[in-house]
C-alpha cells in the first residue's frame, strides 16, 4: 500500500495519492494472508504518521460507506423486483391498447406472450422484470461484500499494524521541481475558466496533460493518474464550452460558461477529496434502511394502485380470488373444495381487491355478442355434409350463473355447443316430421324412401327462417336460461353444403 | 532499396547533418532521426515496421524524414519543427513474421519493440507515438487501415466499457461509454480517423458477427476503425509498442495497422495518420480554421 505525497494541483495543501484499484488489490491480497506492506513518500521531508492513519481511517469509512450504498441498493432492488412484476402484469393490457392497428400484437401484449407461447411464456414474461432487478441485486450484494471485506481488511490488526516506510523520494522531488511551472499555469487555467471559457479549461487541460506526462516520466503512476483524470475533466470541459461559444456570445453565454465553470471546479473538488486527509466520505448508516424503506412504499405503493378496478356500466368483472382458485385446484384432485365460484361485480362500479395475478380478474361485456351455431342437416356423397349455420346474439342476463358456466373463460363456446346440439336434434325432428307429410300427402312414394327425404328437406329448406325462429322463440330460451344468457331475436341463417365430417364434428364439438 | 549497405549509404546522405542516433537491433542497425526544437512542446516518435517486404515502411520513413529536414515549402512543417521534437525512426529489413490467423490486433511486442529500441522510447521520452505495423505477406490481405489506440483511461471507467457499441440504456457500460467519448483523448482519436478519411486512408468499416466477437476479447471497438484495448488486456502489459510507451512514458499512442494494396498506397497511408496525429496532436487544424 503506497501513498505519495504531493501539492494539491489547483487548491492549497498536500494530497495523499494512490491508486485505488492497485490499494484495493493490496488490501484483498492483504484479506486473503499476503503480508501486508505501508510506505508513505513524499518530495521532501518525511511525512507525518498522522496523516497516513486519517488518510486510511478515511478509506475505511469510504468502503464502509460504498458497503452500505450497495447493500441499500440491493435491498432497494429486491423488493421492487416483485413490484415491477406487479406494475407490468397489471398495465400489459392498457399499453397493449396502443397497438390496436396490429391485433396479433396487441392481443400477445394483453395477454403477456399467452397467445403466442401459451402459459410457460406468459408466466416468464410476468416474471421477467423481477428476475431483471433480483440480478441487479444480486450484482449490489456482491458489491456490498467486496467493500465489506475490503473495510474489515483495512481495519484488521495486521494492517492497521504493518510497519510505516516513510521516506523522501528523489523521483517524486524531480517531478515537484520540473512541474512547478505547469502547476502554476494549470492553477491559473482552472481559475479562470468563468472568465476565459474554453480557452482557460484548454489551458488547464493542456498543463494538466504535460503534468500527466512528466510523473509518468518519473514513474509516479498514480501521480499520473490523478493528473490525467485532471485532463479528462478539463478537456471534457473545453469542448462543451466551446460547443456553447460557437452559440454566440451574449448573457446567456456568459451564464453557460459560469454554469460550466462551477460544474468542472465541483468535479475536481470531489475527484481530489478522496486523496485529502480530513475529508468526509458519505458513509450514512442509514443508507440500507433507506434502500429497503423506499423499496417498500415502491412495492406497497404499486400493490395499492394495481388493486383499484373500474367496471364500465356495459359489463361486469369477474374476481376470481386466490382462495377460489386454490379450491378449484383442490377440486381437481378430489379434495373437498368450498364455494370455487369467482365473485362478480356489476357495472357501473370501482373498487379495490388484491391485484392480478394475486386475483384473477376477468372483464365480461353485457353488450349483446354474437355467436354461430350449426347443425348436420343432411349427409351428401363422399363424406360431406350439408350445414345448418344460424348467426344469432345473445346477451348476459344472470351474471352469477354466467360466472359458474364461464369460469375458465369458455362460457361462449359452452353456450354455443349446447344451442349447436339442440338445434340439431330440433332440425332432425322437424326433418323426419316433414318427410311423415309427404308420405301422407302423396302415398305412392312410399316406397321410394330417398324420393321422401329429398322432398322433405325441400320443405325444409324452404321454412328454414320459420323453423330457426321458432327454435330460438322455443327451444334455445331453455338453453340460454340454464346458462344466464338471453337469446336476441334477430338471426341470419344459412346452409353450407358440402361441408367436410371433421369441420361439421370440430363446430359440434365432438 | 532491398541492399543494406546501399541503404546505409543512401540514410547517410538523407540525414545529412541532421541529429541521429543508431541502434543496434537482431536484424540489423536502426537509425533514429531526430528533427525539431531542442526545447519542444510535444515529444513526437514515429516508427513505421513491417512483417516482411518493408519497401513501405521504408519509403513512408525516408519521405517523412526528407518532408521534415528539406527546405522545400511545406504547409505544417515550421509548426511542426519549432513546437516538437520528431523523432523517426529508419528501421533495418524486419526478421519474417508469420502471425497465425489474421492481423493481430495486439502483436505482444513482437514488431519493432526490442529492447535497445524500447531503451530509446524511454531516454526520448515521447508524449505522441505513431507506430505503423504493415502486415503485408505475412497476414491474408484486407484492404483498409485499423487503429489501435493506447491511452490512459481511467480503471474503473475501461473496466466497465461496453465490448463494442454503445452499451444498453441506462447501463454503467452506457455511462462508461459516455464518460470516455466525453474525454479528450477519444476526441483526438476521433480527429485522427476523420483527418486520415480525409486524406484517403480507408479505415475499416465497423465490425460484425463473429469478427466482432473475436476481437472483443482483446480490444474496444470504440468507432468503425478504431480500437483500444480491453482493460484487462491493458493490465497484463506489452501488447504493442505503443502501450509499452504508455506505460513507461504515459505517452498516447496509436499503432497504424496495415495488409494488402500496394506499396505505395501503405507508404501513403503511413503518412497520411501520422499527418493526421501530429497536426491534431499539435493543434495546426484548429489554428488553421480560426486563421
Amino acid at each position: 500500500m503506497r501513498y505519495r505525497k504531493a501539492a494539491d494541483p489547483v487548491g492549497n495543501g498536500d494530497l495523499y495519492v494512490y491508486l485505488p484499484d492497485a490499494l484495493e488489490a493490496s488490501l484483498s491480497a492483504a484479506a486473503e494472508g499476503a503480508p501486508a506492506a505501508r510506505e508513505v513518500l513524499a518530495a521532501d521531508a518525511p511525512p507525518a504518521e498522522a496523516d497516513v492513519r486519517t488518510l486510511e481511517r478515511q478509506l475505511r469509512a469510504q468502503w464502509v460507506g460504498r458497503a452500505r450504498r450497495a447493500l441499500g441498493w440491493a435491498l432497494w432492488w429486491v423488493l421492487v423486483g416483485p413490484a415491477l412484476t406487479l406494475a407490468w402484469a397489471n398495465l400489459a393490457a392498457p399499453i397493449s391498447r396502443l397497438f390496436f392497428w396490429l391485433p396479433p400484437l396487441r392481443a400477445a401484449l394483453a395477454t403477456l406472450g399467452e397467445t403466442s407461447g401459451g402459459p410457460l411464456l406468459a408466466l416468464a414474461v410476468t416474471l421477467a422484470p423481477w428476475a431483471w432487478a433480483w440480478s441487479r441485486a444480486a450484482g449490489d450484494f456482491a458489491r456490498a461484500r467486496h467493500d465489506r471485506r475490503l473495510a474489515r481488511a483495512a481495519a484488521s490488526r495486521r494492517v492497521r499494524e504493518a510497519p510505516l516506510r516513510r521516506e523522501a523520494d528523489a523521483d517524486l522531488a524531480a517531478f515537484a521541481r520540473e512541474g512547478d511551472a505547469l502547476r502554476a499555469r494549470l492553477r491559473e487555467g482552472a481559475a479562470s475558466i468563468g472568465e476565459r471559457g474554453a480557452d482557460g479549461a484548454g489551458e488547464a487541460a493542456d498543463a494538466a496533460r504535460q503534468l500527466s506526462v512528466l510523473a509518468a516520466r518519473h514513474g509516479l503512476d498514480d501521480v499520473a493518474a490523478l493528473y490525467h483524470a485532471l485532463y479528462t475533466r478539463f478537456g471534457a470541459s473545453e469542448r462543451r464550452l466551446s460547443r456553447a461559444e460557437r452559440g454566440g456570445a451574449g448573457v446567456l453565454a456568459e451564464r453557460r460558461a459560469g454554469g460550466e465553470a462551477r460544474r468542472v471546479q465541483r468535479e475536481v473538488r470531489s475527484l481530489l477529496a478522496r486523496f485529502r486527509p480530513g475529508y468526509r466520505p458519505p458513509a450514512s448508516p442509514l443508507a440500507p434502511a433507506l434502500g429497503a424503506l423506499a423499496g417498500i412504499v415502491v412495492l406497497v405503493g404499486t400493490f395499492v394502485v394495481t388493486g383499484f378496478y373500474v367496471v364500465g356500466s356495459d359489463e361486469a368483472l369477474f374476481l376470481d380470488s386466490a382462495g377460489s382458485r386454490l379450491a378449484r385446484a383442490a377440486g381437481m384432485f378430489g379434495l373437498p373444495a368450498g364455494d370455487r365460484s369467482p365473485a362478480v361485480v356489476r357495472g357501473p362500479a370501482m373498487g379495490w381487491d388484491a391485484p392480478f395475478p394475486l386475483t384473477g380478474r376477468r372483464r365480461l361485456s353485457l353488450a349483446t355478442q354474437p355467436i354461430v351455431i350449426s347443425a348436420r342437416f343432411r349427409g351428401t356423397a363422399a363424406g360431406a355434409v350439408d350445414l345448418i349455420q344460424v348467426q344469432l346474439g345473445y346477451q348476459v342476463a344472470y351474471v352469477e350463473r354466467w360466472a359458474a358456466l364461464d369460469a375458465d373463460g369458455a362460457g361462449a363456446q359452452r353456450l354455443t355447443l349446447g344451442l349447436s346440439s339442440q338445434l340439431e336434434e330440433y332440425i332432425q325432428g322437424r326433418r323426419q316430421e316433414a318427410a311423415q307429410m309427404v308420405v301422407a300427402q302423396t302415398p305412392q312414394l312410399g316406397n321410394d324412401r330417398q324420393q321422401v327425404m329429398a322432398r322433405a328437406d325441400a320443405l325444409v329448406e324452404q321454412n328454414l327462417d320459420a323453423l330457426v325462429r321458432v327454435f330460438i322463440g322455443s327451444v334455445a330460451p331453455d338453453v340460454a336460461e340454464e346458462a344466464g344468457v338471453q337469446i336476441g331475436t334477430d338471426f341470419q341463417a344459412r346452409i353450407r353444403r358440402g361441408v367436410s365430417m371433421e369441420e361439421a364434428n370440430a363446430l359440434l364439438g365432438e | 532499396m532491398q541492399d543494406p549497405r546501399t541503404r546505409a549509404e543512401d540514410r547517410a546522405a538523407l540525414l545529412g547533418g541532421a541529429r541521429s542516433q543508431v541502434v543496434t537491433l537482431p536484424s540489423g542497425e536502426a537509425t533514429i532521426a531526430f528533427a525539431g526544437s531542442e526545447s519542444p512542446r510535444e515529444r513526437i516518435w514515429v516508427q513505421i515496421d513491417a512483417a516482411t517486404d518493408d519497401t513501405a515502411a521504408v519509403l513512408a520513413a525516408w519521405a517523412m524524414v526528407e518532408s521534415l529536414l528539406s527546405d522545400r515549402a511545406s504547409r505544417h512543417r515550421a509548426s511542426v519543427t519549432g513546437r516538437s521534437l520528431v523523432a523517426v525512426v529508419l528501421a533495418p529489413p524486419p526478421l519474417l513474421l508469420e502471425p497465425r490467423g489474421g492481423m493481430p490486433y495486439l502483436d505482444g511486442g513482437t514488431m519493432g519493440a526490442h529492447v535497445p529500441l524500447l531503451r530509446a522510447v524511454r531516454s526520448f521520452a515521447p508524449t505522441l507515438v505513431v507506430h505503423a505495423q504493415d502486415w503485408t505477406g505475412a497476414v491474408e490481405p484486407r484492404p483498409g487501415v485499423r487503429l489501435v489506440e493506447s491511452f490512459r483511461i481511467d480503471p474503473s471507467v475501461h473496466a466497465a466499457l461496453p465490448p463494442y457499441g454503445h452499451g444498453g440504456r441506462w447501463s454503467a457500460q452506457r455511462r462508461a461509454h459516455a464518460r470516455l467519448v466525453d474525454s479528450p483523448d477519444w476526441q483526438w482519436g476521433a480527429r485522427v480517423a476523420s483527418l486520415s478519411r480525409r486524406l484517403g486512408v480507408p479505415l475499416h468499416a465497423a465490425l460484425r458477427g463473429a469478427e466482432r466477437e473475436r476481437a472483443a476479447t482483446v480490444v474496444h471497438e470504440l468507432a468503425p476503425g478504431r480500437f483500444t484495448p480491453v482493460h484487462a488486456v491493458r493490465r497484463l502489459g506489452g501488447g504493442n509498442l505503443a502501450e509499452l510507451a504508455l506505460a513507461e512514458t504515459g505517452a498516447h499512442g496509436v499503432t497504424v495497422q496495415m495488409a494488402g494494396g500496394t506499396t505505395g498506397q501503405r507508404a501513403s497511408h503511413a503518412m497520411a495518420v501520422a499527418e493526421a496525429a501530429i497536426v491534431h496532436r499539435l493543434n495546426l487544424a484548429a489554428e488553421g480554421v480560426s486563421r
